[in-house]
């Protein structure tokens, strides 16, 4: 019996090599009818088929009337030729439409549903839409306009009762929106509706009834202040003082569902109103914090402690106790930072750090700038000073200037009309307050001026351009050794190298940008009509001439020119072309006209 | 006449070292033998729906394959109703001189001094080197100068296609715009400084729901023009017109003389109208969509211009000869198993390149390439071939640069 079954095997494995090893292919008979052909062109499956593709692992879709179905190599049906469109098989089934009806040759109102590899229903083909399955193993369904997700079982895990849904994001998760209707002079958005979120197991991470929903985002902070919340930008104190005089303006950005992940890193928002309003706060699991309605405006909590506006008044909520922890409140406040916030106890009154006991912890002050490098610059009557996180004076209130924190350098000057140095975030003067001007750093340089002259510095101090110029171009990078400068004898932009403190080469220009920020091994440069540009080689030859006035422009010019054989130059007639593709005349043109001249390119 | 295109070459022509082809170089410019020369526009319909998006991919679609791509900047004029426009299409092409503007193009005409140069003419000369000519050239006593002759020639197969979409289908659009569009007010940022931008750098879509076609069916009108490059043009051309350095007198001749270069209308197609499957079609580029439905309806007009009009027909080299006879022409040139082609050897005869018939080929019916427009993405059979496998009929040894044309 096992010989018996083995050379049945074998046979039936040669006979699945030899119909494998056919190669047919689908042809066409002068009646239009289709049907498969091997390589000596003899007919081997019927032309009976009104469409026929080729065979793909054993199958071919083939359509009779309106409806496709799929055979085997011998010609045998392997999927009922019943169904309106099918797509391609994607390992696990194959999406297919019934019911619909065929106008100019389009489909409509059909219903798709899912069928396996031998046409067994997965999912019953009463959809208006089903989309591909994504890597997540979900895809979309569609069903009398409401949409859900389903899992490669075919289970729901997003009901089919949503007017749209998100796409998932990188935590798994997608918002769902229940009721409302398109807006009718923007079809493309929903006004309306109730919005929640979902996770790809089907739980519920806030649940589907709020008309406001977002996201804290703070990505573009580092992490030790990611760990904070609405604690950085002064524009938004600004925003939240207003808040007092109007409350439904609030500090929220409206985005598209296309562009709007649901991330959840830090926490929830959501309100009732449209607004954000009254809104509520859950973390990134979506456990609330904060009930919505309680407060005016609630942030994300930092240290136990989340902002919230209630009356008017800016408060800390412990969430643990529930209890607002400033009696009066304060007329403006961030949020908790190493254990220290900075509030404002009144309008027009001064600011000042706290602690988590809500006790002051500086004197007040007229200002204080936002948190960076772990310190604050503070401003008195009698001039600025620096503060660490916990309020511990740094430098006393007495300077005319400090600027804000670039590569842990922050610039000052002891008197209005004094000289510039550098102290760093211990208020220690490292860059002693020697030059008559100065830039923030950039790149670990900054430019320094010495009477007239601009040259270069490092972080420590150290000379690495000397002051003998006119203007520096941009610092680009920390390993820069050469640098536009001005001259005081032309006026023009020279490229200057500090290996051989020399020119790099002889010819100038009006103005420079630095080598390889726009075009590799090039630079965009101002010619001598002011405000056309082109752009150079590193040796200063001309590549583009300066006959453009956007940088966008120089590019596409120099992209163009590196694709044409080696010695190519840039011509007159190649800018006029260029200029041509920009014209927003070109191709908008009446078949009645005769076109403007300048619109032809020969 | 070709005398004095000769010594123009002569005087202008910096020599080309046409016996340095390597074969398998000379066996890649074969694929663009004797090819003409296209420009391509689009007469766009401003009260179709759709009539944007059709532009937008209209622009995106290429020359079809074995013409050269000879399109001016002006790409797409409009007109805003319904109606017959055969005439207005004719008196566009006049009075917009589009005839001069193609003479133009093929001398690189500087329209801002009158300068013109050869290098386009020789370039699709030798473009035309394939292996056969390079064996021609060594044997011919003119050499080089011929081949670039050769592509002088082709200068009379200059054509323009006005392609006017004539009807379009109501394919419905999806209504999962959802993800497209946004709820109004609804999902908000909140924060310090959130944007759009910031928040697309976090996303990690998997499953976009996106607006689609439900199927797009376009039907396309093709009419043909035919450069006039005859001797009275070639003679004014290169008396009157043609400038080797910047030349006001001769600029000025031309722009005076535009209208002496004429378009002659050859003929009209209409595309048959099918439903274009939306096999292929990446789901978050839906708009691709109307791209693969323009581009096939165009080739499928090119292949029907091909057939009512022989001298608008391609030749095709024999690319190899190794493993059947091979050439890159497949479904798009509307190739079946019951085709025949016709074997054409280049010969030169005083000059001029004539064609002997050698022999007659017929494709392997499993082994015809299917080149249509985004096939390969449709993963339709034969899209991987990269050419149509033939067998001989009749003749004797075939080698690579023959000429196949269909009988």
């Amino acid at each position: 019996m096992k010989i018996a079954k083995l050379i049945f095997s074998f046979a039936l494995g040669l006979a699945l090599t030899a119909a494998q090893a056919q190669n047919l292919a689908p042809d066409r008979n002068a009646k239009g009818k289709w049907g498969f052909v091997d390589e000596s062109g003899r007919a081997v499956i019927d032309y009976k088929y009104d469409e026929a593709e080729g065979f793909v692992k054993g199958r071919a879709k083939v359509k009779k009337g309106n409806n496709y179905g799929y055979i085997n190599e011998k010609g045998k049906t392997v999927v009922p030729i019943k169904y309106q469109e099918l797509t391609p098989f994607d390992a696990y089934s194959y999406r297919a439409a019934t019911d619909g009806k065929v106008k100019d040759g389009v489909l409509l109102d059909e219903k798709w549903g899912f069928i396996d590899l031998d046409g067994k229903p997965l999912l019953k083909c009463e959809y208006q839409e089903v989309g591909e399955f994504g890597s997540n193993g979900l895809a979309y369904v569609c069903k009398d306009g409401k949409y859900g997700y389903i899992n490669r079982r075919f289970e729901f895990v997003v009901p089919c009762k949503f007017t749209a849904v998100g796409a998932w994001n990188k935590d798994g998760r997608v918002w769902v929106c229940e009721g409302g209707k398109a807006d009718k002079n923007n079809p493309s958005q929903i006004v309306g509706g109730k919005l929640g979120i979902y996770d790809e197991n089907g739980s519920i991470i806030i649940p589907v009834k709020f008309a406001s929903l977002g996201t804290f985002t703070y990505d573009e902070y580092p992490d030790e202040v990611l760990r904070q919340l609405s604690i950085v930008e002064r524009t938004y104190a600004a925003t939240l003082a207003l808040g007092h005089k109007r409350e439904n303006k609030v500090p929220v950005e409206v985005t598209k569902f296309s562009s709007t992940p649901v991330c959840g890193d830090m926490g929830y928002f959501y309100s009732n109103n449209s607004n954000t309003y009254k809104n509520g706060v859950a973390d990134a699991n979506g456990k609330e914090l904060i009930k919505p309605g309680a407060y005016q405006i609630a942030w994300y909590p930092s240290e136990n402690l989340a902002v919230v506006l209630k009356s008017n008044k800016i408060n800390f909520l412990n969430l643990t106790s529930g209890k607002l922890m400033a009696k009066k409140g304060y007329a403006n406040a961030f949020s908790f930072v190493d254990g220290y916030a900075v509030i404002q106890p009144a309008q027009n009154s001064g600011w000042k750090l706290i602690d988590t006991s809500f006790h002051d912890a500086t004197p007040e002050y007229t200002h204080i700038f936002p948190y960076a490098d772990k310190c604050y610059r503070v401003v008195t009557p009698k001039g600025m000073g620096l503060i660490s996180s916990t309020g511990k004076t740094l430098i006393e209130p007495s300077l005319a200037f400090i600027g804000e924190s670039n590569n842990q350098r922050m610039k000052f000057r002891e008197t209005a009309d004094g000289k510039s140095g550098y102290i760093d975030n211990t208020g220690t003067r490292v860059i002693a307050a020697d030059y008559d001007d100065a830039s923030d750093f950039e790149n670990g340089m900054a430019k320094v001026k010495v009477g007239d002259n601009w040259g270069v510095i490092d972080a420590n101090g150290k000379q690495r351009l000397a002051p003998l110029w006119s203007v520096v171009g941009d610092i680009v990078s920390p390993d820069q050794k050469e640098f536009w400068v001005g001259s005081h004898t032309d006026n023009l932009m020279h490229l200057y190298s500090t290996e051989t403190n020399g020119f790099v080469f002889g010819n100038g220009f009006y103005g420079a940008r630095a080598f390889d920020v726009d075009i590799p091994g090039a630079a965009i440069v101002t010619g001598a009509e002011a405000g056309t540009i082109g752009c150079i080689d590193r040796t200063g030859k001309i590549i583009i001439p300066n006959e453009f006035d956007e940088i966008s422009q120089v590019v596409e010019a120099h992209s163009l020119l590196s694709k044409r054989p080696a010695g190519a130059t840039w011509q007159q007639i190649d800018t006029y072309r260029l200029k041509q593709r920009h014209n927003p005349k070109l191709n908008k043109g009446k078949l009645s006209e005769t076109l403007s001249s300048d619109l032809w390119d020969y | 006449m070709k005398t004095f295109i000769t010594a123009i070459i002569t005087l202008f022509a910096v020599s080309v070292p046409v016996g340095a082809l390597r074969a398998e170089e000379a066996q890649d410019n074969a694929f663009n033998y004797r090819r003409s020369s296209i420009c391509s526009m689009l007469v766009r319909h401003d009260e179709q729906k759709f009539a944007d998006e059709i532009e937008r991919q209209f622009l995106l679609i290429p020359v079809p394959d074995k013409y050269n791509d000879h399109d001016l900047s002006v790409k797409v004029v409009s007109v805003d109703k319904k109606g017959k426009y055969d005439a207005d299409i004719t008196r566009f092409v006049e009075n917009n001189r589009i005839a001069s503007r193609l003479v133009g193009k093929w001398f690189n005409r500087n329209i801002l001094n009158g300068q013109c140069d050869l290098d386009l003419v020789k370039e699709r000369g030798l473009y035309n080197a394939s292996a056969m000519d390079v064996e021609l050239a060594k044997r011919s006593a003119r050499g080089i100068a011929m081949l670039e002759d050769a592509g002088e020639d082709l200068i009379g197969n200059t054509y323009l296609l006005m392609n006017e979409v004539s009807y379009v289908d109501k394919s419905k659009r999806s209504k999962t715009w959802g993800m497209i569009g946004g709820i109004a007010m609804g999902i908000l940022t909140m924060g310090a400084g959130g944007s759009a931008s910031d928040a697309t750098k976090m996303m990690n879509n998997t499953a976009d729901i996106i607006s689609s076609y439900k199927g797009f069916t376009v039907k396309i009108e093709t009419r043909l023009y035919r450069l006039v490059w005859d001797d009275q043009a070639q003679g004014t051309f290169y008396k009157e017109h043609y400038a080797a350095t910047p030349d006001p007198a001769k600029k000025e001749a031309f722009e005076n003389g535009r209208s002496g270069y004429r378009m002659e209308y050859v003929g009209s197609v209409v595309s048959k109208g099918g439903k274009t499957s939306f096999l292929g079609i990446n789901e978050d580029e839906p708009e691709v969509m109307v791209r693969k439905a323009c581009a096939r309806a165009i080739d499928e007009n090119v292949v029907d211009l091909q057939k009512k009009y022989e001298f608008f027909r391609v030749r095709t080299p024999i690319i190899s000869v190794d493993n059947g006879i091979r050439a890159q022409i497949g479904l798009k040139e509307g190739l079946t198993k019951d085709s025949r082609f016709e074997v054409l050897e280049p010969q030169e005869k005083d000059g001029k390149i004539t064609y002997k018939r050698v022999g007659v080929v017929k494709p392997v019916p499993t082994k015809i390439w299917d080149n249509r427009f985004m096939a390969s993405e449709e993963g339709a059979y034969g899209a991987d071939f990269g050419a149509t496998t033939f067998v001989k009929e009749s003749g004797s040894d075939f080698y690579p640069g023959l000429l196949l044309r269909e009988i």
